[in-house]
């Protein structure tokens, strides 16, 4: 494998795996807030997919809450990119690996939004399903954590900690 | 008998409904009259933007047979869609096809989908609960189904909402998506009627027929101001309508489309 795209809320686990595996580029797709997660998940794979022309060999996506947001006022220009790309020294969770991580690509979204608690599960579902379909030709793996959501990595339940979503997603990388 | 879905806004929500006094999407039943043996399933939602057609298109790829056809009619960049507080139970419930009645109206090959959870529409910051919805906008709350509201929460100026946030990426996002199975030779047709045009502001196609925005095109063709071609919701007339369906969407590869789809 060469390239790989991780799209996770602030978690330890990408840093993790893109630890143990050096020799591996990965893109890190994330957010801090929950809130948004499936619509931010969503827009972050339509980036990867059909818009950075990159070509993954595995995008793994950790599938969260269902709730909403809205957008609040910007004044973005559209043909920039919606993500701010840094290294390691700004992203809080990957200071939990002592060592400087290389081979990873940090991607923040800089679009701000109202959160809501509401959930928009009719929307989160077709997500969900969407990603049982397209993972069948593309090389998706998802998961969930916080809140079990769906999976296709054959545990039909959610994952609880970092390790065990680094040790479950180690088995699908060659 | 073959089967097209389309997807809109207002300018494709075609009702037939004579107990209202604009009638929007009036190339609609035009479609519908010019190709008697195919089947044309209408999700058009007024007021609605690529938040719904892109929930829309993951139901019919994702969770429905597949279509013959799709026809997207895109809207403005900025729209966006929540539920309202003390709905999730509305949200949740909603199977994927139960989500949706259905209204085949005067017209014997047309069908018209209406999504039912309560939701906002084209809102902007903040998010008011469903009991103080109830006391501003009661004839909407019917039971909590079949409501949408159309709510600037902002003051509003050409529907360009809060623009060039979240919402506007997505759309730009979806827009790829949209190309992405256009190319990956899905029978998908896109393009809009909007005479304020956010796509053509921003300089990006808003169509794959090959053809410059309708709102330039008609200029263009007939040299006179688009506002001689629009109501007074801003939505094209009668004539604007049959410009559209006839010598700009038939001639087109989406036109072509339709005939190879009548005749085989």
């Amino acid at each position: 494998m060469n390239r790989i795209a991780l799209l996770s809320t602030d978690k330890i686990w990408p840093c993790v795996l893109a630890s143990e595996y050096p020799e591996i580029y990965f893109d890190l797709f994330s957010t801090n807030d929950h809130r948004c997660n499936y619509l931010f998940m969503d827009m972050a794979l339509k980036h990867c997919l059909y818009q950075n022309l990159k070509q993954y060999d595995l995008i793994c996506i950790e599938i969260g809450p269902i709730r909403n947001c809205a957008p609040v006022t910007n004044n973005f220009d559209i043909k920039e990119s919606m993500w701010i790309t840094h290294t390691k020294k700004n992203y809080e969770p990957s200071k939990s690996i002592n060592k400087e991580l290389r081979n990873v690509l940090y991607h923040k979204s800089k679009v701000e939004f109202a959160d809501s608690d509401i959930d928009m599960s009719y929307y989160a579902k077709l997500f969900i399903i969407s990603l049982y379909k397209q993972s069948k030709n593309i090389p998706i793996k998802f998961f969930s954590m916080n809140a079990y959501m769906g999976d296709n990595i054959g545990i039909e339940d959610m994952l609880e900690n970092d390790m065990q979503v680094v040790n479950k997603l180690k088995g699908f990388i060659l | 008998m073959k089967r097209v879905a389309i997807i809109g806004c207002s300018h494709s929500d075609y009702l037939d409904n004579s107990k209202i006094d604009v009638n929007f999407g009036l190339w609609i039943p035009m479609l519908c009259e010019r190709f008697p043996n195919i089947e044309f399933h209408n999700f058009s939602q007024g007021g609605h933007g690529h938040l719904y057609q892109d929930m829309v298109m993951k139901y019919l790829r994702f969770a429905t047979s597949p279509y013959d056809m799709y026809i997207v009619q895109l809207t403005g960049m900025s729209r966006w869609m929540v539920p309202i507080k003390g709905t999730s139970t509305w949200w949740d419930q909603a199977d994927m096809q139960g989500a949706f009645t259905t209204d085949r109206r005067n017209i014997k090959n047309y069908i018209k989908y209406s999504w039912l959870p309560p939701r906002l529409c084209n809102v902007g910051v903040e998010l008011p609960r469903y009991n103080d919805l109830q006391e501003v906008y009661p004839q909407h709350m019917n039971q909590g189904k079949n409501t949408k509201i159309h709510l600037d929460l902002k003051e509003l100026e050409n529907d360009t909402g809060s623009f060039r946030n979240m919402a506007v990426f997505h759309s730009y996002l979806f827009l790829k998506e949209l190309q992405f199975m256009d190319n990956g030779s899905m029978p998908i047709f896109y393009f809009t009627p909007r005479t304020y045009n956010h796509w053509e502001e921003e300089r990006i196609s808003d169509n794959n027929l090959n053809l410059k925005s309708f709102n330039k095109w008609i200029k263009e063709k007939y040299n006179k101001k688009i506002d001689d071609y629009l109501d007074e919701t801003f939505h094209l007339t009668l004539e604007g309508n049959r410009i559209l369906f006839e010598e700009y969407l038939m001639p087109s590869k989406l036109g072509k489309k339709l005939i190879d789809l009548s005749n085989n």
